[in-house]
């Protein structure tokens, strides 16, 4: 009879002893799973912030920087849309646009990358983009800016080059035949801010106009209108042999609902090969 | 029988005390870790924002093309007292261009987080490094 006793006591204390380390280790694992989750939640919220960081800090503005550009606004009004910059670019023949942009790209993909500890690689990285659904395209080539538009929608260009030079020694001005064809405004406009060329001819934008100014010490700024070479109708293209600052462009476009995209032809890849994980990016400049 | 109680009371309080100190050192351990992980969190964070600001605004620009860290400072001396900040800026080979440090902060070997960022000043590549900790 005390037999049984005993043993029937030895199940009872091996049961509550289990019972008590199944307790034990059940709120240890529950601690241990829920340190472990704080630990993730915070390295990839933190890892989040990082990647959303180092892309921000890659794209952002880097075609207003390196480019100069200003896009002050973009208005829609009496079934237009006018886009207005307040810097357009700098040209001369000591500024080599595809040089900055491959020192950029450089930088980033070597020294940069190493810093963040991230592989990072650029696409297409070059000193061009776009203003979509118009078709119109910027081409930016160290003392050369060419504009392709689409001439279905385009209404008016108009464009304000500061010189760097003093006195105008001539001008020539393409004839204007009375057409309705889209709205060229050429201006110049010397060191010292002072106008010395306003020209608004009617120009035919399938054929070619030419805007030339002369300066002292044989500077010079060409403005061509229309077709150039096998340019599409309607390019303007920019030329000068020496420093220019493009200080206003307005363009006047039929009114289309689609929302304005300024886009490059870039993008961007960012990886962690720690984490596994890859951004990839489109650069674009500006989303009305 | 008395014997046998003294041994299972002594037993009792030999578990209870290793119990006792396994919980309070795990309890410690723990704690340390997750202030910790969660104070860098927080210094990093701050240097992110601190970085990200000096870029938009222009500021380390404008101190690139001044040769002056006079912006830089103003902005970093509203920072919380107890946050402490240097600023380098370096050129794209690396090279030190600008360096300033948070008035009345010294250095610290302690805990601290760095942050770079990179901008554009005079047509050239240039990065700054913002290194921060408590004081």
């Amino acid at each position: 009879m005390k037999m049984i006793k005993k043993s029937k006591k030895g199940i009872l204390f091996t049961i509550t002893t289990i019972f008590l380390l199944s307790a034990v280790f059940m709120l240890s694992k529950t601690y241990f799973e829920y340190n472990k989750d704080s630990r993730n939640t915070v390295t990839f919220s933190s890892f989040g912030d990082k990647l959303n960081f180092v892309e921000d800090d890659i794209v952002s503005n880097i075609y207003s920087d390196l480019l100069w550009l200003n896009i002050s606004s973009i208005t829609r009004q009496n079934n237009e849309v006018i886009i207005n910059f307040l810097k357009a670019g700098k040209l001369s023949p000591n500024i080599n646009h595809n040089n900055l942009f491959q020192n950029y790209e450089t930088f980033i993909e070597g020294t940069y990358a190493t810093l963040q500890n991230l592989n990072i690689t650029f696409n297409n990285f070059n000193p061009t983009f776009n203003i979509n659904p118009y078709n119109t395209r910027f081409v930016y080539d160290s003392q050369e800016l060419s504009i392709y538009n689409d001439r279905d929608y385009l209404k008016k260009i108009l464009i304000k080059i500061k010189a760097n030079a003093t006195n105008l020694v001539s001008n020539t001005t393409p004839s204007t035949d009375g057409h309705d064809y889209p709205e060229i405004n050429v201006i110049i406009l010397n060191k010292n801010n002072v106008i010395v060329y306003d020209a608004n001819p009617q120009q035919d934008p399938d054929e070619m106009g030419i805007f030339e100014i002369v300066f002292e010490d044989g500077k010079q700024v060409t403005v061509s209108f229309g077709v150039i070479g096998e340019s599409p109708s309607g390019t303007l293209i920019v030329d000068n042999n020496f420093y220019t600052e493009i200080t206003q462009l307005e363009l006047r476009y039929d009114e289309i609902d689609d929302k304005l995209l300024f886009e490059s032809d870039a993008n961007l890849s960012i990886t962690s090969q720690l984490e596994d994980i890859t951004k990839a990016t489109e650069i674009i400049l500006l989303e009305e | 029988m008395k014997k046998k109680a003294l041994i299972f009371t002594l037993d009792a309080i030999f578990a209870v005390l290793i119990a006792t100190s396994i919980i309070v050192s795990s309890y410690f351990y723990f704690s340390k870790t997750d202030i910790l992980t969660y104070t860098q969190q927080d210094i990093y964070r701050v240097s992110l924002d601190t970085l990200t600001i000096l870029e938009k605004s222009s500021t380390l620009k404008n101190a690139v093309e001044t040769s002056s860290t006079t912006n830089i400072n103003s902005f970093i001396d509203t920072l919380p007292n107890r946050i402490c900040t240097n600023v380098t800026i370096f050129d794209k080979n690396s090279n030190t261009v600008l360096h300033t440090l948070k008035t009345g902060c010294t250095r610290s070997l302690g805990e601290r987080t760095f942050t770079s960022r990179v901008f554009i000043a005079n047509y050239d590549v240039y990065y700054a490094r913002v290194n921060s900790w408590y004081e």
